[in-house]
């Protein structure tokens, strides 16, 4: 199990039984650039589609509120210059 | 420039951050200046916002899936040049010779330094970024369609990666927001069986987005109408097809 989260809540016990096995429980701390660069050139060829919401820069306050509140549905995303 | 600052984290009902202006930030060296098209909001925009994570900057401007177009650089800039179509993301430099680094493992080298956190980003017209640290953006994806991927998709990316998922294999998503939309189009190109968990029926709209695509009518969110056919009671797991 990997967890992608930079910041969590406590992790509650859990029964032993659950991790023996040697399972893995491991957080994902950042990312190195070789992911990044590998990520986007398959994102590219998959390619990958994002659903987003869209945020004038000004509504940023706005914009987190709601995924504070789970009301995004995919990525927020604030528009700055057009054009 | 117009940026949103935020000065004192608190919490995001107070509206911390300020849209003002602020000094058009100038690169220097290694950097070069973004005129930013579009920015993602993460969750980690939220905890530093909120101060879940210990301020690094005051005031400081979050951001961190910054996409736009390099309109100036530093006098050290040697590849990258004005007209160039970048994203800048949440690593924004390393020390390059730590232990970490040298190992092929930057992304914990202890003196990083993190994008819309310990410096400036992309709640602005203009960010600054090492040359080295921003991506070129592929062709034909749109600026705001290419900011989430900047962070949800690269970290998830990762995840996908550390799990230890491999084609044929079976791979569960607990919760599915941002980065598990993306990661879900990876793990079906690698030929993987994918379900999720999550906390309730408006978090499957998101799936069924990723399963019928942008033009197939969304499940109502609950309250509002009868909850989708294919939705499960809280704390199943659903198989995505």
């Amino acid at each position: 199990m990997a967890l992608a989260g930079i910041h969590m809540s406590p992790i509650p016990p859990l029964d032993y039984s659950l991790l023996y096995h040697e399972r893995v429980i491991r957080s994902v701390a950042n990312n190195t650039r070789q992911d990044g660069q590998d990520f986007l050139r398959l994102a590219a060829e998959i390619p990958i589609r994002t659903e987003i919401e869209v945020f004038p820069l000004g509504d940023a306050n706005r914009a987190l509120n709601a995924l504070k509140n789970d009301a995004i549905r995919g990525a927020a995303v604030l528009r700055v210059f057009q054009g | 420039m117009k940026a949103c600052l935020l000065d004192s984290p608190s919490p995001i009902e107070t509206n911390p951050l300020a849209l003002r202006d602020a000094p058009d930030p100038e690169p220097a060296g290694d950097q070069v200046r973004v005129r930013v098209r579009a920015c993602g909001v993460c969750r980690t925009d939220l905890h530093v916002v909120e101060g879940e994570l210990e301020p690094r900057k005051s005031p400081v401007i979050p951001g961190h899936q910054v996409v736009g177009t390099i309109d100036k650089v530093g006098d050290r800039v040697t590849r990258l040049r004005a007209g160039d179509r970048v994203g800048i993301p949440w690593l924004h430099r390393t020390c390059g010779v730590c232990d970490y680094c040298r190992a092929g493992r930057e992304n914990l080298c202890e003196q990083a330094s993190f994008t819309g956190y310990v410096v400036d980003g992309g709640y602005a017209e203009y960010a600054l970024a090492p040359e080295d640290f921003v991506y070129p953006i592929p062709a034909g994806v749109a600026d705001e369609q290419a900011a989430p991927l900047l962070c949800a998709g690269i970290i998830g990316f990762r995840s996908l990666r550390l799990s230890g998922i491999t084609p044929g294999g079976r791979l569960g998503f607990y919760g599915f927001g941002a980065a598990a939309h993306v990661a879900i189009q990876v793990a079906r190109h690698w030929k993987v069986e994918v379900y999720a968990l999550t906390r309730d029926v408006r978090h499957q709209r998101l799936w069924s987005w990723v399963r019928c695509g942008p033009a197939a009518p969304l499940p109502s969110l609950p309250g509002s109408s009868t909850p989708p056919s294919s939705s499960r009671p809280q704390g199943s797991w659903c198989p995505l097809p």
